[in-house]
């Protein structure tokens, strides 16, 4: 009669012990089952105990489900001595690297970023929700294949630790990459508020693809009310596409109407009415002290008493401009990495450009500057010495109730206002000696702002 | 932290210094043993204890600096300065600094100002049963030791296999799950005289076998709370992990630049014919130097317990234990018949390279760790 013999397995080791088989080393004779092994028997392999067997299954366990990414990271690329390498893969990254091919074939470009490096545009991530568009609807490549086409070399999930500068080599956890003129193009992050309280880890920060992932999958756990710190540009259209998806919204804000740093007070207060028209609930001249958890939901406690229930809380409370990276390297840095106007840092052979660089003073962080001072950039690597132009920027506010369209002026100087209000919409211009030097357009007028911005600029 | 309850007399040597008189206790005292604890296991206790008063287990340890300062990088050359020559004693000296680190990270200042001083310098040899701790937290097997609270501590039951650097009168980190709060579990330090706690000598292994490697069976073993570390253990280890990943590097640094040696010094004689072989020493000389600065960069800060900063730190831990596997091939091909001889030391880097590509975190376990970061990202 054949007896059932089972097989057992170590937990810690792997060790199986067959009952068939026995440990005869340590005194257990062919066909000892489980129940009569000893208590003090030990694992031959590790010293564990018999409770430390478990039962090996006859079948063969399920296949494993087979990982689909790639086992090694892509990108291999080292550099060189000859190698242009940007680190970074936003918009100013791209746009180096498109203005380098645009009349350079040939240059070895290496570009090395810490995140994916897919090719996404930023300005939409606040406008997706209302577009009916998914965070991986906004990506219109990725890394691998845009470096294809554009004949470069691409490193992703890989951030730069160090540079170093007399080398010219970068340090990074996957090797060292070389350099003959290096672009830093690494952006900037959402500014972190001194917030207390057992869920101020939840605050949500977006400002770039992976957290705004993150943002739309806890969107969609059971998000009913979402709280934004800051009303400025990014708060007002994350607010007005989270009300239109039909989220509640309140915005807190230390100032006392929306964007001041942008808008006079009265298109200040127009906007703010245009959205708590659409239900947008706004608390101004206040700031959040703490986060707690309540139960399911979260409870913003604000400087001044008031008690927000809420399930989300998004901070959007201004751009900061990596420059750690930079000022390790010896590199001067204000409040961004300080570059000349041809965007070339203190050493000559590092430029830097968009969020993370400031020139004369001043960041530059929206896309029309950055797409010239990357022109600025290509055409000084293959030595056409191009200055860029501080000019302020053209800004469009996608806030689709109340759109807006700003030239803000120069300089500090005191400027005459005159507001123009129409049915259509408000135009304040901002003069100095009569001559138009600003302006601020919203509602229907703002399609004026290309053709007023070249009255301007030129 | 109460840090000023620790009193520290002495003063750190300035860190040339540390590794010379690093070096003068491996050349003298270390290197004749090797072979010994290589092939016959042997503990190399009196090697240790020269170690810690040097001040080579203290360098990351604040509260054991009169200045207060963490200098984790020089820890790390430290340890790298003795895996150089055996990287069995290597890993019993990452134990003792390890061990080290979780008394400073402790959230209990009280185990801290009890133990830290005696583990940091040396006076009591330490372990870390962290293996499984690691595994489990990365969902690769459940936590092996479970506790219960009872008054004044906790009554722990479960086995460990492999864990290193102990003795009856050593001490060891380890962390258990508390069997009535799923998902909670508590750090503690367990000192291995206490009742109901056994040591169980087991398999042999092919290298490293001189690191008093022992099975650890925890029957009620009683864990007063003046032991515990942290009641929290997931927080416990969000602190600690990069500290405990970071101070790795002393061992996969030590052994990759001896394999590097081991090449260039047959140079001379063989370099002729072994320029046709890859991984050449120049070659693997400059991807350690690399990996040297990148490690050190990132062992400025071991207080960061960001999710970002953790996986710069697995993704260079994982290259480290490819680049050692490498090279201690390399100094095999390089040295031909001569290091294939039974006490040629590039068979036994060999053997030892494998450590640093199977200990926690393993590379399957990195590369398991890091896919999963990449997913939630």
């Amino acid at each position: 009669m054949s007896t059932d013999f089972r097989k057992w397995v170590c937990d810690a080791c792997g060790y199986i012990y067959e009952e068939e088989k026995g440990d005869p080393d340590s005194g257990l004779a062919p066909g000892t089952k489980y129940e009569d092994i000893p208590n003090d028997w030990m694992c031959p392999l590790c010293g564990l105990t018999k409770s430390d067997l478990r039962l090996l299954p006859d079948a063969p366990s399920p296949s494993v489900k087979p990982v689909v990414r790639n086992k090694t990271t892509t990108g291999k690329c080292k550099g060189g001595d000859d190698y242009v390498v940007i680190i970074g893969a936003g918009i100013a990254a791209w746009s180096v690297a498109e203005e380098i091919r645009r009349n350079d074939p040939q240059t070895p470009v290496l570009m090395v970023t810490s995140c994916e490096g897919l090719s996404y545009p930023k300005p939409a991530l606040s406008t997706a929700l209302a577009n009916g568009k998914s965070a991986g609807d906004l990506v219109d490549n990725d890394g691998l294949s845009k470096a294809e086409e554009l004949n470069i070399d691409i490193r992703t999930e890989t951030r730069v630790i160090k540079i170093d500068t007399k080398k010219k080599r970068l340090t990074t956890a996957k090797g060292g990459i070389q350099y003959h003129k290096l672009v830093i193009a690494i952006g900037a992050h959402q500014r972190e508020l001194p917030i207390n309280g057992n869920a101020s880890s939840s605050i949500m920060r977006v400002n770039d693809l992976a957290a705004y992932r993150k943002f739309r999958k806890r969107l969609a756990e059971n998000v009913q009310h979402v709280t934004i710190l800051g009303g400025g540009l990014i708060g007002c259209e994350f607010a007005e596409d989270l009300i239109s998806s039909g989220y509640k919204v309140s915005i807190i804000d230390p100032a006392e109407y929306p964007m001041a740093n942008l808008l006079p007070e009265k298109t200040g207060h127009q906007l703010q009415q245009r959205l708590a028209e659409k239900g947008v609930s706004w608390l101004f001249k206040t700031t959040v002290d703490s986060v707690e958890q309540s139960g399911a939901h979260l409870r913003a406690i604000l400087s001044d008493g008031v008690a927000i229930e809420t399930d989300m809380v998004l901070s959007a409370a201004g751009l900061v401009a990596n420059t750690q990276l930079a000022a390790k390297a010896g590199l001067p840095v204000n409040q961004g990495i300080i570059v000349d106007r041809q965007m070339r840092s203190l050493d000559a052979d590092i430029y830097a450009l968009g969020d993370c660089a400031e020139v004369e003073g001043k960041l530059f962080s929206y896309i029309e500057p950055i797409r010239r001072q990357a022109a600025v950039i290509a055409s000084n690597l293959r030595n056409v010495e191009k200055s860029f132009e501080l000019k302020s920027p053209l800004v469009r506010v996608k806030t689709p109730s109340y759109p807006l369209t700003i030239c803000p002026p120069e300089g500090t100087q005191n400027f005459d206002f005159d507001t123009v209000v129409d049915e259509s919409g408000d135009r304040t211009d901002y003069l100095v000696d009569h001559e138009l030097v600003g302006f601020v357009l919203s509602g229907e007028t703002s399609k004026q702002g290309s053709v007023l911005y070249k009255e301007i600029h030129g | 932290m109460s840090e000023a309850a620790i009193k520290i007399e002495d003063d750190l040597l300035p860190l040339d210094k540390l590794i010379e008189e690093t070096q003068k206790v491996v050349d003298e005292d270390l290197k004749p043993l090797t072979v010994k604890i290589d092939l016959e296991g042997y503990y190399p206790k009196e090697v240790l204890k020269k170690l810690g008063p040097l001040g080579a287990f203290r360098q990351h340890l604040p509260a054991a600096r009169a200045d207060g300062e963490t200098d984790m990088g020089a820890a790390i050359q430290a340890m790298a300065t003795v895996s150089h020559e055996c990287l069995s004693t290597g890993f019993s000296n990452w134990c003792q600094d390890t061990c080290g680190w979780y008394l400073q990270m402790a959230a209990n200042p009280t185990v801290r100002e009890n133990w830290l001083p005696k583990v940091s310098s040396g006076e009591v040899l330490a372990g870390t049963g962290m293996s499984n701790t690691m595994k489990a937290f990365a969902g690769i097997e459940e936590l092996r030791l479970s506790g219960k609270r009872v008054e004044g501590g906790y009554i722990v039951n479960g086995t460990l296999p492999w864990v290193s650097n102990l003795g009856e009168d050593h001490v060891f980190g380890t962390l258990f799950a508390l069997s009535d709060e799923p998902g909670k579990s508590v750090m503690t330090l367990l000192d291995c005289s206490m009742e109901g706690f056994s040591l169980r000598q087991s398999a042999h292994f092919v290298a490293l076998e001189g690191t008093r490697t022992f099975a650890c069976i925890f029957e009620d073993v009683f864990i007063p709370d003046d032991m515990v570390i942290d009641h929290d253990g997931a927080a416990f280890l969000k602190r600690a992990r990069a500290g405990i990943v970071l101070l790795q590097f002393g061992m996969g640094v030590g052994i990759i630049q001896s394999c590097i040696d081991i090449c260039r010094d047959v140079e001379p004689l063989l370099g002729h014919v072994n320029q046709y072989l890859d991984d050449r020493p120049d070659e693997l000389q400059e991807e350690l130097d690399d990996a040297v600065e990148a490690c050190l960069a990132l062992a400025e800060d071991p207080y960061d317990d960001s999710d970002e900063f953790f996986k710069e730190i697995l993704q260079l831990r994982l290259a480290a234990g490819e680049l050692a596997i490498r090279a201690s091939q390399s100094a095999m091909l390089h040295t031909g018949a001569k290091g294939y001889l039974h006490t040629a030391p590039a068979q036994r880097k060999l053997r030892e390279s494998y450590f640093i590509a199977i200990v926690t975190p393993a590379t399957k376990h990195l590369r398991k760790e890091l896919d999963a970061m990449a997913e939630a990202a």
